[in-house]
């Protein structure tokens, strides 16, 4: 596809559109009740590992998806029914890194179409959400890389519980852009500013057009 | 019904066999509808053996032939008839496993399927030939190897576990009651020598189909189910490329199998992206036209290969595909059946309307069936007690306490703890609940147990039996402030609620006070649920208020024996997380960690030397201020020290050559006796022996349905009326759950 029918397709325009979003995190009150809400979750996080050695699919069983006020802070979240993809996705780093793991932030945009997109904005907007993850027929969303061996990783979408490294570049539902950034957390503290999935060398930081 | 026409429209004519296109579908339609593709004037010609096969109506097919049920056909008739029909240019390709293995019973190479030696490679569970590939297989176990053995397996592999037949159906099962019903199920239908448990893979599902003819593979491709029916069988799936890493290796593996036919290895792919083969079918896969839109036309290859008429190459259309339901018009002259009367019941309603099992069941009468397995010998000990509890029985039903197998499972845990590698001290707590008979008592006392109590009652009893009241330890549910007001403080006490662990932390009764955690994943009324942020905070809120000089503990209680030995360890460790997050809160560290009781009788030897000792060194970076970790054995103590000793009251010959022995116990005396194998022996004409496994009953005295102390044994031919028959394994909860039923007599429940 060459640069014009690239603006054509709207794909450009998205990508440049959430350029400047930074991945989702859950913010801390610093006093008891987030304290303790961070380690409820760590425990039940590696609880959880502990039974069942898979990425957190855990977090949709017991969240179910929906728009959440940020900033979210850990005594908030765990509180609530419904978490959005950038919370969902931040716990689900967590998660991962307080069994032991390595998981880095991801973010997408991905391709719906317009009826959809207009179905869930009205569903926003009457909860009071941020509708500026959608516009069009492209949703913005965010999940995480499993770090495999070395610099290998398996993207994983903790809003659906389900591993995306096979999913579609066309049509409903597909993957159109992807971004692969390092993580400082308490945890882990990502070293490189590389890393490879599904064959391809990905610069942290970068916006991919798939 | 005979085939319509017998003249050929073209120069290929296929008999394609097995055409029912349900929700467990047949490969016949998949099949039928890939050879159409390559060989449009091809004739094909349905086959299947009950009238309402529904892919007998597609108009894909140009002719049916449909054949009786198997439990009406003369096989002998039949194969004549089957052999007579493949003339030149003819060939049959068999979609019915057990079809199939009936056919390479003898040979005709115009039926496309593997011969004998191939399908003997390749059966479950052992699946000989899969020893070449990069795959692994589930541990399995046959049913005949013994009840103690499968429940060992089954408490191995955590109680999920699969009870399967080489050539049938398979059932989940997550413990040993259901895994006794659906033995019955299925050895009701489909006879049951061949019965086997494997241990269920977590995972999904994904197949690879292959092509293959006299050996050469033609073709193969790799499918990964996307959407799934509720029996899980393929509804839609994506076609990829067979891995190279199994493709090469399966090549030269059916080249030494002299493969010929279709074929479909099932797997599950764990999280890991290991493959675990859990079948190894002989022939095509009902969603094998999936495969053919995605360029791959299987069925096409075998038959090209076969014939030697080249095939039409199928179009690449996609490489996912998906099922759909239509309805399509009845064939003229193949009229559906009447309407019955009522909807039949679904319990009762006859599922194989062909008589497939009739089939299996031929085929197993006509190999040989191997010899079950001897008893097992009586060990010394056991042996001792229970001729002397035989000679001084005076009345029956009588539970008779072992003395030599008590103080040896007694003895044997003290030894156990005593030589226990652990960084922290290890402790038993006898469950008193278990059974409280005075002789278990003592027995705990003299070897330097403490005692675990639930009850106001069980904590006098245990004062009355000579523990010091620090020598007790109290669990819930029923708190002990509710319970019992005036009895002082005990040794250690853990709260099952949040609103009883606030009781105690005001007022505590216990040197140490703790609570009881119910982990993530555990269906249970019990314990304080991690899995609930709010009841966490009140735990930790409550803790930081807990006095000086009392000391914090932490309890979990799962029965390994129903969860499984490896699940338990991760339970186990979840009450060591929450423990840590509580100590890291409030400053009050955990000194006692109580990982309950529930362990097997055969597993206590490898918690004390093992497991627990693998937990604590994994705990103590965590908990590092831990004194003592705790365990409640109970059942695992004592259920080997008493046996219920019944008299043989009558002997009955089924009309089907089985036997049945009444006795005069009951399930009132056993009541668990469906929960968990029991060993079962026999005091008859001076010998003492275990029943081993055979095909007839044991029966208890009452007129109740499920007072069935054992079916699977085989009775001696010698058994006479007056026989003993001890129920072994009956001093747990057998015991203490006893209740008084059918014996006359009233007796009040407080007395």
């Amino acid at each position: 596809m060459n640069e014009a029918q690239a603006r054509a397709d709207g794909v450009t325009e998205a990508m440049a559109r959430v350029a400047a979003r930074a991945p989702s995190g859950i913010g801390s009150h610093g006093l008891l009740c987030c304290r303790i809400a961070e380690a409820w979750f760590a425990s039940m996080a590696q609880s959880i590992q502990a039974q069942r050695a898979m990425p957190p699919s855990w977090l949709r069983e017991r969240w179910e998806w929906g728009p959440v006020a940020w900033p979210v802070h850990w005594c908030e979240a765990m509180a609530v029914k419904k978490l959005d993809c950038g919370a969902l996705a931040a716990l689900g780093r967590y998660a991962v890194e307080i069994s032991g793991g390595a998981a880095l932030p991801v973010q997408l945009v991905e391709r719906a179409d317009p009826s959809a997109v207009a179905n869930w904005r009205a569903a926003w907007q009457i909860a009071d959400g941020a509708t500026s993850w959608m516009w069009d027929e492209f949703l913005y969303h965010e999940a995480i890389a499993l770090v495999q061996d070395g610099a290998h990783v398996s993207l994983w979408d903790t809003t659906h519980a389900c591993c995306i490294d096979r999913k579609a570049t066309e049509g409903y539902g597909s993957l159109v852009a992807v971004r692969i950034s390092a993580s400082r957390t308490a945890q882990h503290e990502w070293e490189g500013s590389r890393v490879f999935w599904k064959g391809r060398q990905l610069e942290l930081g970068q916006w991919y057009r798939l | 019904m005979r085939i319509a026409d017998e003249k050929r429209a073209d120069r290929v004519c296929v008999l394609i066999s097995g055409c029912h296109s349900g929700p467990n579908p047949s490969a016949g339609l998949g099949v039928a509808r890939s050879l159409r593709l390559a060989y449009p004037g091809a004739r094909l010609v349905a086959k299947d053996y009950f009238a309402n096969a529904s892919g007998l109506h597609d108009p894909v097919f140009d002719a049916v032939w449909v054949c009786r049920p198997w439990n009406e056909l003369d096989l002998d008739q039949h194969r004549d008839q089957i052999h007579e029909r493949l003339q030149a240019q003819t060939w049959l390709i068999p979609l019915l496993d057990a079809e199939v293995r009936w056919l390479a019973q003898a040979p005709n190479g115009r039926i496309l399927a593997p011969a004998s030696d191939a399908l003997g490679q390749t059966a479950k569970p052992a699946i000989a030939a899969a020893e070449a590939l990069p795959v692994k297989l589930p541990p399995w176990l046959p049913l005949s190897a013994g009840e103690r053995e499968v429940h060992a397996f089954c408490r191995a592999q955590n109680w999920r576990i699969w009870i399967k037949g080489s050539a049938h159906e398979a059932r989940l099962v997550r413990n040993w009651t259901e895994l006794v019903r659906e033995r019955e199920r299925l050895q009701e239908v489909w006879g049951g020598e061949d019965l086997f448990a494997q241990a269920d893979v977590a995972g999904w599902e994904v197949s690879i189909a292959f092509s293959a003819c006299a050996g050469e593979l033609l073709d193969a491709v790799f499918m990964e189910k996307r959407l799934m029916t509720e029996e899980g069988k393929t509804w839609a799936g994506e076609i990829l490329p067979a891995p190279v890493e199994l493709l090469e290796p399966l090549r030269t593996v059916l080249g030494e199998l002299h493969w010929t036919g279709g074929g479909e290895l099932e797997f599950v792919r764990d999280a890991g992206g290991e493959l675990w083969l859990i079948d190894w079918n002989p022939r095509f896969p009902a969603w094998i036209f999936g495969a053919t839109v995605a360029g791959h036309n299987l069925p096409a290859r075998l038959v090209e290969a076969a014939s030697g008429e080249p095939a039409a190459t199928a179009p690449t259309e996609a490489s996912q595909f998906t099922r759909v339901v239509t309805e399509i018009p009845a064939r003229r002259g193949l009229p559906l059946p009447p309407a019955p009367l009522e909807k039949p019941d679904p319990a009762k309603a006859a599922k194989h309307l062909s008589g497939m099992p009739s089939l299996l069941r031929r085929l197993a009468r006509s190999e040989p069936a191997a010899a079950p397995p001897p008893a097992e010998p009586i060990p010394g000990l056991l042996a001792e007690d229970l001729f002397e509890a035989c000679r001084s029985v005076s009345t029956t039903p009588y539970r008779a306490f072992l003395p030599r197998i008590a103080q040896e499972q007694f003895r044997q845990a003290a030894l156990l703890l005593e030589n226990a590698q652990s960084e922290v001290r290890l402790s038993i707590a006898y469950s008193v609940k278990t059974n409280p008979a005075p002789a278990f008592m003592r027995l705990a006392r003299a070897h330097g147990f403490v005692a675990e109590v639930i009850s106001g009652a069980e904590l006098r009893w245990a004062l009355e039996t000579g523990f010091g009241a620090a020598e007790i330890i109290y669990n819930g549910p029923v708190p002990g402030h509710a319970s019992e007001k005036d009895l002082g403080p005990v040794g250690i006490a853990f709260a099952d609620s949040p609103a009883a662990f606030r009781t105690y932390v005001e007022a505590p009764p216990a040197r140490v006070v703790g609570v009881r955690l119910r982990p993530p994943g555990v269906e249970s009324r019990f314990g304080v649920q991690m899995d609930s942020p709010e009841e966490f905070e009140e735990i930790v809120r409550a803790a930081a208020f807990l006095p000086t000089g009392r000391d914090f503990g932490v309890s979990v209680h799962v029965q390994s024996s129903e969860v499984g030995v490896e699940r338990w360890h991760a339970l186990a460790r979840s009450a060591v997380y929450f423990g840590a997050a509580v100590q890291e809160l409030t400053g009050k560290w955990v000194r006692i960690l109580d990982l309950g009781g529930g362990w097997a009788a055969a597993d206590l030897e490898s918690a004390l030397s093992l497991t627990i000792p693998d937990l604590v060194a994994a705990a103590r970076p965590s908990l590092p201020h831990l004194d003592q970790v705790v365990l409640e054995p109970g059942k695992s103590l004592v259920e080997p020290c008493m046996a219920v000793i019944c008299q043989v009251v009558e002997i009955r010959t089924r009309g089907d050559g089985t036997r049945e022995a009444v006795v005069d116990g009951s399930i009132a005396e056993v009541p668990l006796v469906h929960q968990f194998p029991h060993r079962l022996a026999l005091r008859s004409g001076g010998r003492l022996e275990f029943l081993g496994p055979g095909a007839d009953r044991v029966l208890g005295r009452l007129c109740m349905e499920n007072d069935v102390l054992a079916s699977e044994v085989a009775l001696p031919e010698g058994l006479t009326e007056g026989d003993l028959l001890c129920v072994c394994d009956s001093g747990g909860y057998d015991a203490s759950m006893a209740y008084r039923f059918g014996l006359g007599g009233w007796r009040a429940a407080d007395e």
